[in-house]
């Protein structure tokens, strides 16, 4: 439904984002150790991770605003950055879109003249830049507010703003800082959805910075977790989700309870453990020793109070319930552990028991 | 002081206040344990910032001390050309040293004394709302009044006694004042070439000289805040100046036009005067312009780069505009400083250089007591009504 607004200017070929080995360091500090990242034309990437991973560092080392150590940044066969070769673009001849957290909309100019910016730097005809404009504003549902200065609009219509300044010159890549971290909590939801709806139908390769995974889940196809300046692990929101290839990883995602449990035995994908006495069946995610303490990930959605009769089960007191509207959300004491799980309704009795999946219960080493 | 520690309180969180009233701590308690040991670091900086100030007075000790036989350093450094009969400048030069590596000294300490407090000071946090009022109850008037006891005395008194002299052929008891009052000094003032080119003068250098400091204190700032390394370098180089009181500068400016020929001809030119201004007033300007460039953010040039400007570009379009109200109040503080400025220029006085401040020390050794009254009034106006403009244009004259 967007197409029209989108067309490029000059008609150009979409090039994938490579990102090899890239290393930063910020006085001395290294921020960045060897990353590695490949975003394709039409894919929006989310860079997910703690503050101080490096996510943000990544994206102005693409934008340009931070030079690298070493490592290599291209578009295409466009070299952006190449510490061997010593090649380092500036922002202004990268022809990128880039959506600041702040927004960083010029305050002194009117809306009409911040999005119009770089199509005068790049030359475009007066009119072919009203047209280009006034096209793009009403796209993003901003019809009417040209004349308005920054100060005057809503969160979100800056928001939307800043977006239409960095599609203006049909970027070859967008970025976008940390986007929707400045709305309110209800227009975030209904930005999530507007937001990968507008970045998709403008079929440019996107890489956006988010501490926020659920937000990162929603817009992006792929998700790239970072970790004191490496990735940990890329793939889409599911892989990462239900596949997490380490405990930071399965920790980072959703909210798990993540519990001590000693190994017993270790087979092929599963493996018998016991937690605070009840033996139990896990997936074996990385390697596990016999008789050593492993990590067990248990996802709050993934518990359900056990049926008569049902295996891999734990027993523990009701320590505390709270009622969150939908649903209610269940503490379990187990031993010197806690669990955490969602359930529809009240529980009575002080002893309860739960059951999960043996393929839903992540196992890793310790 | 007052105004540097009142602003640096003003910046503490107020939510760390409230935290110290809501554990139970009473006003005069909470001002004692969280909002003093919080502005220490103001208050170290501003005490040394004293120190440094007294010692390189000038002007005060010339009057008050210099006919009773009382000297200061500075003082004597003036008087050693008297003293001698001949220009000493061997002698001149090492007080000049003295008073410096004294200067540099008491710097050092400041810097050491702040670099180790950084960080658990950090004092500017996010602006909560202010703080009611610590009630003082009776105490209330008296405290104004020894306030304003202490600004009669010290503030008003003072002009006015100035304004006053400079009205009167001569005062003294048993003298009626209506039949002396007189407007002759401020004639004398305008008809007397040197005399009046001090007045044009001043107003010169602190307009066009003050703009072009400006500028050049903008692109050490500038050289500051982007600098990485080179950025730290000019930080310590550009505070060095704050060790050279302005007395010891224009002397030292004064032997680089004597002694290197191919500057000879700027001496005579208020070219001079406005180089000798300009670095001594480099940390004070260097510190309002990295203030004002702290208040804009990095990304609105950053967005312009992106975009697809040239660095000089994004700067104009992207930073420059927001920096305006800035860069109008660094003009107006240098240019008041400029104007009350008198020692630098005592050594630089040529005919065609005469400033008000420098034309007042000269004056003083011979008596003429009416004209200086007449200038130091003239200069009072000038600053006060650029205060008027400037309070009437919303520039607040802070940090003064």
């Amino acid at each position: 439904m967007y197409e029209a607004g989108f067309k490029p200017i000059a008609q150009g070929v979409a090039h994938p984002l490579e990102v090899e080995g890239l290393e930063v360091s910020l006085g001395g500090n290294p921020i960045l150790k060897g990353v590695s990242l490949r975003v394709v034309p039409g894919e929006i990437v989310a860079l997910l991770g703690p503050s101080g991973s490096g996510k943000t560092t990544l994206l102005r080392a693409v934008a340009g605003l931070i030079r690298p150590t070493s490592g290599r940044i291209a578009l295409g066969s466009e070299v952006f950055f190449d510490g061997r070769r010593g090649v380092f673009l500036p922002p202004e001849r990268r022809n990128l879109g880039l959506v600041f957290q702040s927004y960083a909309l010029w305050p002194h100019r009117t809306v009409f003249d911040n999005v119009a910016y770089g199509l005068r730097l790049r030359r475009i005809p007066e009119d072919r830049v009203r047209e280009r404009v006034l096209s793009l504003l009403d796209r993003l549902g901003l019809t009417g507010l040209e004349r308005r200065y920054p100060g005057e609009l809503s969160g979100g219509q800056q928001q939307r703003v800043s977006l239409a300044r960095a599609l203006a010159y049909d970027p070859n890549l967008l970025l976008l800082d940390e986007p929707l971290s400045n709305l309110d909590a209800k227009l975030r939801d209904q930005a999530r959805v507007w937001l990968r709806q507008t970045l998709k139908a403008t079929g440019k390769a996107a890489l956006f910075v988010t501490h926020d995974q659920a937000e990162a889940m929603a817009i992006a196809d792929r998700i790239a977790l970072l970790r004191e300046g490496l990735v940990e692990q890329v793939g889409t929101p599911e892989e990462l989700y239900r596949h997490p290839r380490t405990l930071f990883v399965a920790d980072f995602l959703g909210n798990p309870n993540v519990v001590d449990a000693l190994v017993l035995e270790v087979g092929d994908e599963f493996a018998r453990l016991e937690l605070s006495g009840f033996p139990v069946r896990a997936r074996v995610m990385a390697s596990l020793t016999p008789g050593r303490l492993a990590k067990l990930v248990l996802r709050s959605e993934d518990l359900r109070v056990a049926t008569p009769g049902e295996v891999n089960t734990v027993e523990g007191e009701l320590a505390h319930s709270l009622y969150l509207g939908a649903q209610y959300e269940h503490w379990l004491r187990v031993g010197d552990t806690l669990l955490r799980f969602q359930w529809k309704q009240p529980l009575v009795g002080s002893r309860i028991q739960v059951a999960f999946d043996p393929e839903k219960a992540l196992a890793y080493p310790g | 002081m007052y105004l540097y520690v009142a602003s640096t309180i003003q910046n503490v969180d107020a939510s760390l206040e409230e935290a110290a009233r809501v554990a139970g701590a009473g006003p005069f308690r909470m001002a004692m344990t969280v909002t003093l040991p919080l502005v220490r670091p103001a208050l170290i900086y501003s005490g040394i910032l004293m120190l440094l100030l007294g010692f390189e007075l000038f002007g005060l000790p010339l009057v008050l001390g210099d006919a009773k036989g009382i000297m200061v350093v500075t003082t004597y450094l003036y008087r050693l050309t008297a003293i001698t009969g001949s220009s000493a400048y061997h002698l001149m030069a090492a007080v000049s040293i003295a008073i410096v590596s004294i200067a540099l000294l008491l710097v050092l300490l400041q810097r050491f004394l702040l670099g180790r407090t950084e960080g658990r000071f950090v004092a500017v946090g996010t602006r909560g709302h202010r703080l009611e009022r610590l009630p003082l109850g009776r105490l209330r008037w008296m405290w104004a009044g020894v306030l304003g006891l202490y600004l009669l005395v010290a503030v008003v008194l003072p002009i006015l006694g100035v304004v006053l002299r400079s009205l009167v052929i001569s005062w003294g008891p048993g003298v009626d004042l209506l039949e002396v009052l007189t407007l002759a000094h401020y004639r004398e003032i305008f008809t007397l070439p040197n005399l009046s080119r001090a007045v044009t003068n001043t107003l010169l250098v602190a307009s066009v000289g003050g703009l072009l400091s400006l500028v050049f204190y903008l692109f050490v700032a500038l050289g500051i805040q982007r600098g990485q390394a080179w950025g730290r370098f000019l930080d310590y180089l550009s505070g060095i100046p704050r060790a050279v009181p302005g007395l010891v500068m224009g002397l030292a400016f004064l032997w680089v036009f004597l002694f290197v020929k191919p500057l000879a001809p700027i001496r005579e030119t208020l070219l001079s005067l406005l180089i000798a201004y300009t670095v001594v007033w480099t940390p004070y300007g260097v510190r309002l312009l990295t203030a004002a460039l702290l208040q804009v953010g990095r990304e609105m040039e950053e967005a312009a780069r992106v975009a697809g400007a040239s660095p000089a570009r994004a700067f104009l379009n992207g930073t420059l505009p927001l920096l305006r109200g800035g860069l109008l109040t660094a003009w107006f503080l240098l240019f008041i400083q400029f104007v009350r400025e008198y020692s630098t220029g005592v050594y630089l006085l040529t005919s065609g250089t005469e400033v008000i401040g420098a034309q007042i020390v000269a004056l003083w050794g011979t008596g003429a007591v009416e004209i200086i009254a007449a200038l130091a009034t003239i200069q009072v106006i000038i600053v006060g009504l650029v205060f008027l403009l400037a309070s009437r244009i919303g520039v607040r004259p802070q940090g003064l």
